[in-house]
């Protein structure tokens, strides 16, 4: 059978194309989705004006998002400022558990700050868009639960194994049960969460190193806590910054690749869930 | 014969043309190749910049910030006002895969060669099992023995703070891995497990060092930490520092110049509790050195102002204040 040079250009262009895309043909490993809130302050005109300030947090999820791809996991979404809404990670639309990592990187706000009375008082991520590109909230009106994604409003695990949640105190309890007992309840067959117990500080080079340290086969937790020994600093005064790990106990030990879920959360299994801190600095 | 004289001159012109060209062809790809040479030698670093110091970067906190417009009172005494301070270089311990080994095996490694990774963004590592060592080229390193990983007890008893300080300050002599200028800051809760029932466990306590240069304190990244768990078992260990070299003397900021630039929101601000301020007073003046972690891009140990003191609102409640801020130009 013969082909003509035009097929036989065809041919080769498929080849080409779907070579180069080998990776995301052939060995997607897993799915993730980015979140990030990096303008806070009104420095362009569709941003809000949320006094809390502006960090350099959509920068650390691009770094970690360059690893990945890397490594052969696909971004299902990204969105970052004013396309990030609380409703997509809470169970009002649940738009982020259809992937097997997500990240949420941006300003968090304590259970116990005058602030934080979000749900009665529970830590959440902070938003400065009320759930659209165009409305923002006051700068009187921090709490207003379109602002913030609080620890009641979230069940995950359908799709999502592992969260990342770079941001301050999303896992703060302050040793009070009832709070672990909320933040258990976020899983929903989930493996793990990585966050911070305390407040952190924002330095996007955390995310390459974080990323590289997952690819490389580290455990979850190990990468977490390396990655935050080499970026957090000490300032010589307290609270220190600690590194923590909420977990079935099954999966503590989860590497960066797909295992069978879990069971979703009880207070009837609480002993199956725990969770760690870490004091990386003070 | 004036025709040949021309053709002649015509062709001595375009000899001279092509020598010229020859020349500067040769002038062109000289500088071009001693410019690249230059800049992958980072020579030009050091010509233009010899005492120029990119501006630290620091990591602001996650969490929410106050509005501004509160006041702030200087109280403190010690304004004594030095003029010029040293700054210093971070220099790498330039660790490659043999260094890596002898330091592995320091930290009782046996390596298995064809196990030992290496990557631009955490330097060489190697996994046995639960355990791993990972040490950067320019020298920090993070040990963990992973016990951490397989130890399911849910009740540690572990050394008192003395003993722990003692196992911890043993073991870093005894590896070389403390250097004369660390000094131990604290002893505190390292590895804490929390039981979906409200149990709580301590795993290790950490001893953390961190140390003086010109008997300033370091702040930054600038520390060595070791946990210490049951039966005074080393857990875990972090030396997350770089040597340094005497790079040049800058003149320092006043200090008013410095709080004026905290008053604008720059530099960075770290409140020991989220609530809105009335006015934040400063009891404390000092002058410290911050290592950055980004230490390619700011590879010093940068001179900075230190305010300590406490914030206050409307109900008179108080909570830490520190303020740091770049004190050279």
């Amino acid at each position: 059978m013969m082909i003509s040079i035009k097929q036989f250009m065809w041919f080769v262009l498929t080849l080409t194309l779907l070579l180069t895309n080998s990776k995301e043909v052939f060995a997607v490993k897993g799915t993730y989705h980015l979140h990030a809130q990096h303008h806070y302050l009104g420095i362009e005109s569709d941003y809000g004006n949320c006094t809390y300030g502006n960090r350099s947090t959509t920068l650390y999820c691009d770094n970690l998002d360059h690893i990945l791809k890397r490594y052969g996991w696909k971004m299902n979404h990204k969105k970052y400022n004013t396309e990030a809404f609380e409703y997509d990670m809470t169970y009002l639309r649940d738009n982020v558990d259809d992937a097997n990592l997500f990240v949420w990187a941006g300003h968090g706000i304590d259970y116990s700050s005058d602030v934080g009375k979000v749900n009665g008082k529970e830590s959440a991520a902070h938003f400065y868009n009320l759930n659209s590109t165009t409305s923002f909230h006051p700068i009187t009106s921090h709490n207003d639960g379109r602002a913030n994604a609080s620890w009641s409003e979230i069940r995950w695990g359908n799709t999502i194994d592992y969260a990342v949640m770079w941001t301050c105190n999303f896992l703060h309890t302050g040793g009070d049960s009832a709070n672990l007992r909320k933040i258990l309840k976020m899983f929903d067959k989930m493996h793990i969460m990585l966050g911070f117990a305390s407040k952190m500080y924002v330095n996007p080079d955390e995310g390459k190193s974080f990323g590289d340290y997952l690819i490389q086969g580290y455990k979850l937790k190990d990468a977490w806590v390396n990655a935050t020994l080499k970026y957090q600093p000490q300032i010589g005064t307290s609270p220190s910054v600690y590194a923590s790990w909420v977990y079935h106990v099954d999966h503590e030990s989860d590497t960066l690749s797909l295992h069978s879920d879990p069971i979703a959360y009880s207070d009837a299994k609480a002993l199956k869930f725990a969770r760690k801190y870490y004091k990386v600095a003070n | 014969l004036p025709e040949n004289i021309t053709k002649l001159q015509t062709r001595k012109e375009g000899i001279t043309m092509k020598k010229k060209i020859i020349v500067l062809s040769i002038i062109t790809y000289t500088v071009l190749i001693a410019t690249a040479i230059g800049y992958k030698n980072n020579l030009f670093a050091i010509v233009t910049n010899k005492n120029d110091i990119p501006p630290l970067t620091f990591s602001l906190p996650g969490e929410p910030a106050p509005q501004r417009g509160f006041t702030y009172e200087l109280k403190a005494s010690v304004l004594k006002n030095e003029e010029d301070i040293d700054v210093y270089k971070l220099i790498s311990k330039n660790v490659n895969k043999s260094k890596f080994k002898e330091i592995a095996g320091k930290l009782s490694f046996v390596l298995d060669e064809a196990k030992i990774t290496f990557s631009k963004e955490n330097g060489y590592m190697y996994r046995d099992g639960d355990a791993y060592i990972n040490v950067e080229e320019n020298g920090r390193l993070i040990y963990s023995s992973g016990k951490d990983s397989i130890d399911k007890k849910q009740n540690h008893i572990l050394p008192s703070d003395e003993e722990a300080e003692r196992i911890a300050k043993n073991y870093l002599q005894d590896k070389g891995l403390l250097p004369k200028e660390f000094f131990v800051a604290s002893v505190a809760e390292g590895l804490v497990q929390e039981f979906g029932n409200g149990v709580k466990d301590v795993i290790t306590k950490q001893v953390t060092f961190h140390r003086k240069v010109n008997d300033k304190e370091v702040l930054g990244v600038s520390r060595i930490q070791v946990d210490v768990g049951e039966n005074g078992d080393v857990q875990r260990v972090a030396v997350l520092y770089q040597d340094y070299e005497l790079f040049t003397k800058k003149a320092l900021k006043s200090i008013n110049s410095a709080l004026g630039e905290i008053r604008e929101g720059k530099g960075m601000e770290v409140f020991g509790r989220y609530f809105q301020p009335k006015k934040c007073i400063i009891d404390k003046v000092e002058i410290a050195y911050y290592e950055p972690a980004n230490n390619e891009k700011e590879a010093f140990l940068y001179p900075v102002y230190k305010f300590s003191g406490k914030i206050v609102n409307e109900k008179g409640e108080e909570a830490e204040y520190v303020g740091l801020i770049q004190a050279i130009e």
